[in-house]
């Protein structure tokens, strides 16, 4: 049992260490600022918008039916 | 269009931050950083307000008997206090922590959509205004006063109570459509504003938790804005939804109510789950653990929490087949929460810990929510719940649940990230005195309440049995203290402002992540040119 929990916590121990999932997302940013960039935000700027309408109309859907769903009868 | 929103993208952050000077600055921006400031300097503010009214409410409970008012202002300033903290407190803060940090974090220039953004701030201060006006108004014996029916609103005494409730009822449907605001430009900019190369599975945590939130209350608000329009029809002209009079059923509000009512406490948790884990891994200097066990968490939790409503209907009736169900489903929650504290726990393990303030307040925001998690636990226990049902054991739950989320997590992050915004180190003596005092005045305001609520003290009664007095006199003093220690926390923060030691573009040794890569404080314009993630 004493060596179940010793090996439990030794593997802990090693994942914690080398983070099992290959992913390490607070390590890994840097900030190089190589590509000047106002065209990418300006050309992802009409998806924020096509998106925004998107979200906007789910969430008066949802609205309506909320409101339709339990009408008077 | 795309070519003025070209131009209203920001300029070169190493410029002159080139906009207008005094209110209009305030009024007209649509930048993340003024918005972000703007929202938690109102969260902080009603925090003041609703604390200021819970404490009238604790000093009216010091004594049995009535000491200092009449219960039907009782009744005003405890619905009040609910509706202020959770909508005009809690959830503005969230936002503005991701109005500041989401753009820094993502190595974008701004939010997605600045000018819904500035829209969606300042539909705050009018509905906060339009709901704690009948407050003041009923004070100077003009009119009844303001919406008494507690925070839940339920029918049909929201169909029969004073105007204060259509101020209530209108200043609702504004909170929300700010919150929806809030949230589509949280959505597309964590979809579409990325840095190249920050897949979503690089994305930090801090992200993860507002963006599940965010799709939490798109889904959720709606309805509540239905139900009060509901409410609203009701009252004036003569639809019968909730009045069993003409048909209508009053537990339909409860489950509509409901329905937004419990995601948002996870709308409220969620974000902090984002927060706390960058804390954790800053000062145990190592990588979060299980960082994709933290995301599916977190969606777990999102998904869950929108099926388990009814959990808080148990003593209303409804079928053993129907209270099992909910009973499960609620229990189910815990599994992934489980999951996000072993990783919070896993990321503390065997690092090199050390506690300065932020790190204080995400360990002590651990602990008392582990709290609040497991007398949930007990809540949602069908069997046991009518026990606890509208006792003050379950004002002490839900307490424990929320305030270790909404204001030690929020404080963490603030702590924490508090350098980047002003430049300036915190006093950090103040931040450690401003933390052990709030450890010392929540505990001893709510640990009392656990023990008068299982002695069977009900909520929303401004008047109780001798029987129930010292436990009362204990936690009057200690709200008292917990709300003397915001002030602290309010001075420690306009002296970071204002001054102290200089803070370097990475203010904590361990901290990672692109907002600690521009200098501190940040720029008016960040990331204007993108930074490659690798």
């Amino acid at each position: 049992m004493d060596s179940a929990i010793s090996c439990a916590l030794s593997h802990l121990r090693d994942a914690t260490y080398h983070q099992v999932s290959g992913v390490l997302p607070m390590t890994t940013h840097t900030n190089d600022e190589v590509r000047p960039s106002a065209e990418e935000w300006a050309r992802r700027q009409k998806a924020n918008v096509r998106l925004g309408y998107l979200f906007g109309a789910v969430a008066f859907a949802l609205f309506l039916v909320a409101l339709w769903k339990y009408r008077p009868l | 269009m795309a070519h003025d929103m070209a131009h209203d993208l920001p300029h070169d952050g190493a410029h002159d931050a080139h906009y207008q000077g005094g209110a209009l600055r305030w009024i007209q921006t649509t930048n993340h950083k003024d918005i972000g400031i703007m929202y938690l300097i109102f969260a902080i503010t009603m925090l003041l307000v609703g604390g200021a009214m819970i404490l009238a409410v604790r000093a009216e409970l010091f004594q049995p008997g009535l000491q200092l008012m009449q219960p039907e202002l009782f009744n005003q300033l405890i619905t009040l206090h609910g509706l202020i903290m959770v909508f005009g407190f809690a959830m503005p803060a969230a936002t503005g922590l991701a109005n500041y940090m989401l753009p820094l974090i993502l190595g974008a220039p701004d939010m997605a959509l600045p000018r819904l953004n500035n829209w969606g701030f300042w539909i705050l201060p009018p509905a906060a205004i339009m709901l704690v006006l009948p407050f003041f108004l009923g004070l100077m014996g003009i009119g009844p006063g303001a919406v008494d029916t507690g925070w839940t609103m339920y029918a049909p005494l929201s169909v029969q109570s004073g105007w204060g409730m259509d101020f209530a009822i209108f200043s609702v449907h504004m909170l929300g459509v700010s919150s929806i605001l809030g949230s589509i430009n949280v959505i597309v900019t964590i979809l579409n504003m990325r840095a190249p190369g920050m897949t979503l599975f690089k994305m930090p945590l801090f992200a993860h938790g507002f963006l599940v939130t965010a799709i939490l209350l798109i889904t959720i608000m709606p309805v509540l804005a239905g139900g009060v329009t509901m409410v609203l029809m009701d009252r004036h002209f003569d639809t019968h939804f909730f009045t069993a009079a003409g048909g209508g059923d009053p537990v339909l509000w409860q489950h509509i109510f409901w329905f937004m009512g419990h995601p948002e406490v996870y709308v409220l948790l969620l974000p902090i789950c984002g927060v706390v884990p960058h804390v954790l891994s800053a000062f145990s200097r190592k990588p979060v653990y299980g960082y994709r066990a933290q995301v599916y968490g977190m969606w777990g939790i999102g998904g869950l929490s929108v099926i388990v409503w009814a959990h808080h209907m148990f003593t209303s009736g409804m079928s053993t087949g129907s209270q099992l169900y909910f009973m499960y489903s609620t229990m189910l929650i815990s599994l992934p929460l489980a999951v996000l504290f072993f990783c919070w726990i896993a990321t503390l393990w065997r690092g090199s810990m050390t506690f300065e303030t932020p790190m204080l307040f995400a360990v002590g925001f651990i602990i008392l929510f582990g709290w609040g998690g497991l007398t949930g636990l007990v809540l949602a226990d069908a069997a046991a719940d009518p026990q606890y049902h509208n006792a003050y054991f379950l004002v002490a739950h839900f307490h424990y649940a929320l305030y270790p989320t909404t204001v030690m997590g929020a404080m963490a992050g603030v702590y924490y990230w508090l350098p980047k915004w002003t430049g300036h180190m915190l006093d950090e003596r103040l931040g450690k005195i401003h933390f052990w005092i709030v450890m010392v005045g929540f505990n001893l305001t709510f640990i009392p309440q656990f023990l008068v609520g299982l002695a069977g003290m009900p909520r929303r009664i401004p008047d109780y049995p001798l029987m129930f007095s010292e436990w009362n006199m204990l936690s009057t003093v200690g709200a008292f203290i917990l709300g003397v220690s915001h002030l602290l926390f309010i001075y420690n923060v306009i002296k970071c402002v204002r001054g102290g030691e200089k803070a370097q573009d990475k203010a904590w040794e361990g901290a990672e992540g692109l907002e600690w890569t521009v200098p501190s404080p940040a720029p008016y314009h960040t990331f204007e040119t993108q930074p490659t993630i690798k």
